[in-house]
């Protein structure tokens, strides 16, 4: 059974934000005002964090695409007190909204800021309101939501390896729509099971590393050190 | 305060009672009395109007365009074969009344093609005797729950992890 997991070569990364908009568009995400924005209130499931070394001109700027790290030992799952957090057979943490009762514990429990607990009821302008994603839920008021690898997308691709009588592919059939937007190629997906997949030889390679690895998550999310 | 609430007494009466004037038809009543036993048991496959039904996740109900294939000129003395050129007439869609839909609060995936292509299972056993119709049912004939998909999950040993179908 494949393990996905997504790998981020930071030294491609360009901080162009095309994950970011991508993810919003493809997770029905809904949109908030900037005075809500400002109040916290901002659903980034996929996000760019921006830092900035130095003094102009000598500045330089790094950026993190920070999708959630999929941790192996999902903190979230363990406090979910009613089993809406999930782990899938492949390892994929995923919410089940309508399960969730908004307690708010995995939002706690989460080292890593990924789950976002939605306060109103969503909105969108008029023109995204007639592009929201067929194949996604429309959450509810008052549960968390957060990435879970575009897991929809993987039900898709089953069903078509399925049709051709094998399994999903390692590597190029199921990508969540971050990976498929970047223009840089700087995310890199597949099943690190798989020996032959670029994400496997890449999250071995000396220059990855893993968000707060002490913790004992384990992240299927993979970083590549700027070389 | 007393006329305070008779106002809103009064407002409350009479927008229920437009309401219920322009409200569509009762749920189940259908803008045509199909029958579908007088079209299976003629042969008709049920993909010539549930069209995608082998190929996709949706089955479809059938547009006027369909019906008219066979029906652009009369057919029997029935005055409900009747309605359908009258339909085209007047340029109006056939509105279906949809009696299977799961709760879209769940958002589940359901596809027609995993099930019926890919699992050989036969419409009855998720539908009922639909073949055996000769008048649209009020409601539909098999309450779907998600017990009614985890059951037969378990029987066959498909997958109930939540993510299988919760999305
Ligand atoms: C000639 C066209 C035609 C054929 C052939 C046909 N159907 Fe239908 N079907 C309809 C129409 C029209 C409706 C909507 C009216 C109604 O419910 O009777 C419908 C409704 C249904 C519904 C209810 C869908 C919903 O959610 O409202 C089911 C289930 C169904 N058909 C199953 C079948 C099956 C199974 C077969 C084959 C054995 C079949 N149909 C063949 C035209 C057809
Ligand atoms: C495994 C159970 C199952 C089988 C087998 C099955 N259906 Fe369905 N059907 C469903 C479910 C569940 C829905 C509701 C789907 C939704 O809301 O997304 C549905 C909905 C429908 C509808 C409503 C309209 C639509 O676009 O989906 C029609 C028509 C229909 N089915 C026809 C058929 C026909 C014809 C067959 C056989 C060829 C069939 N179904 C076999 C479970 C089944
Ligand atoms: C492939 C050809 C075909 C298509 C498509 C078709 N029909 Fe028919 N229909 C027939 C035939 C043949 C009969 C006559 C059956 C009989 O006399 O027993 C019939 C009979 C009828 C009747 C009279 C039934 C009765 O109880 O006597 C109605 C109403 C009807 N059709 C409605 C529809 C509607 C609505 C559609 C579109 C959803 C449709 N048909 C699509 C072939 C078709
Ligand atoms: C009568 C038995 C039956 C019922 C009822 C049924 N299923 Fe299934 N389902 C199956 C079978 C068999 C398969 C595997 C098909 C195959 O061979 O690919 C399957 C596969 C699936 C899959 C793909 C699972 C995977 O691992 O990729 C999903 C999703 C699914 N069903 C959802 C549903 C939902 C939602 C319902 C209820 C509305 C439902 N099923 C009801 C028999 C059923
Ligand atoms: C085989 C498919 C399938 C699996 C596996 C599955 N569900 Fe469901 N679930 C459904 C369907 C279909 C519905 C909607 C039924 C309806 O329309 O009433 C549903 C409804 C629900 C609801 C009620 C939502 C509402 O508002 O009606 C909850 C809560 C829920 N599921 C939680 C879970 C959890 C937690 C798991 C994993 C332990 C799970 N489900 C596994 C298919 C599934």
């Amino acid at each position: 059974m494949a393990r996905w997991g997504m790998v981020i070569d930071l030294d491609r990364c360009t901080g162009c934000q095309a994950c970011v908009v991508t993810c919003k568009a493809e997770n029905n995400v809904p949109v908030v005002t900037p005075r809500e924005a400002q109040r916290g209130r901002l659903m980034l499931w996929m996000t760019v964090i921006p830092e900035v070394e130095g003094e102009f001109p000598r500045v330089r700027a790094r950026f993190t695409p920070r999708p959630c790290m999929q941790c192996d030992h999902p903190p979230c799952v363990k406090v979910c007190p009613v089993q809406a957090m999930t782990k899938s057979p492949e390892g994929t943490v995923s919410h089940v909204f309508a399960r969730c009762i908004g307690c708010r514990f995995c939002v706690q429990a989460c080292p890593y800021g990924v789950t976002y607990f939605n306060w109103q009821a969503p909105t969108w302008p008029k023109d995204l309101r007639e592009a929201l994603n067929p194949d996604f839920a429309i959450r509810p008021t008052g549960v968390v939501e957060m990435c879970d690898f575009c897991h929809h997308r993987l039900q898709h691709a089953r069903e078509e390896a399925r049709a051709d009588g094998r399994e999903v592919r390692g590597e190029g059939e199921y990508v969540p729509a971050c990976v498929q937007a970047c223009p840089a190629r700087a995310l890199i997906f597949g099943d690190l099971d798989d020996p032959n997949t670029a994400a496997s030889n890449l999250a071995h390679s000396p220059r990855a590393f893993r968000m707060l690895e002490d913790l004992g998550t384990s992240p299927k999310v993979y970083y590549l050190k700027e070389g | 305060m007393r006329s305070m609430r008779m106002i809103g007494l009064l407002l409350f009466a009479s927008v229920a009672s437009v309401l219920l004037v322009t409200s569509r038809p009762a749920s189940g009543e259908q803008p045509i009395a199909f029958n579908h036993k007088a079209h299976v048991s003629k042969g008709l496959d049920c993909a010539i109007c549930h069209r995608y039904v082998r190929e996709q996740a949706f089955a479809t109900l059938p547009t006027i365009e369909t019906c008219l294939m066979c029906h652009s000129a009369k057919m029997s003395d029935n005055p409900e074969e009747a309605k359908i050129r009258e339909f085209a007439k007047r340029g109006e869609p056939l509105r279906w009344q949809r009696l299977y839909a799961l709760s879209p609060d769940a958002a589940a995936y359901f596809s027609h093609r995993r099930h019926v292509t890919l699992g050989n299972i036969p419409c009855a056993t998720c539908h009922g005797p639909m073949a055996e119709r000769t008048t649209p049912p009020p409601r539909a004939l098999v309450r779907f729950d998600m017990d009614f998909c985890i059951s037969c999950h378990q029987e066959k040993k498909v997958s109930t992890a939540c993510v299988a179908c919760h999305r």
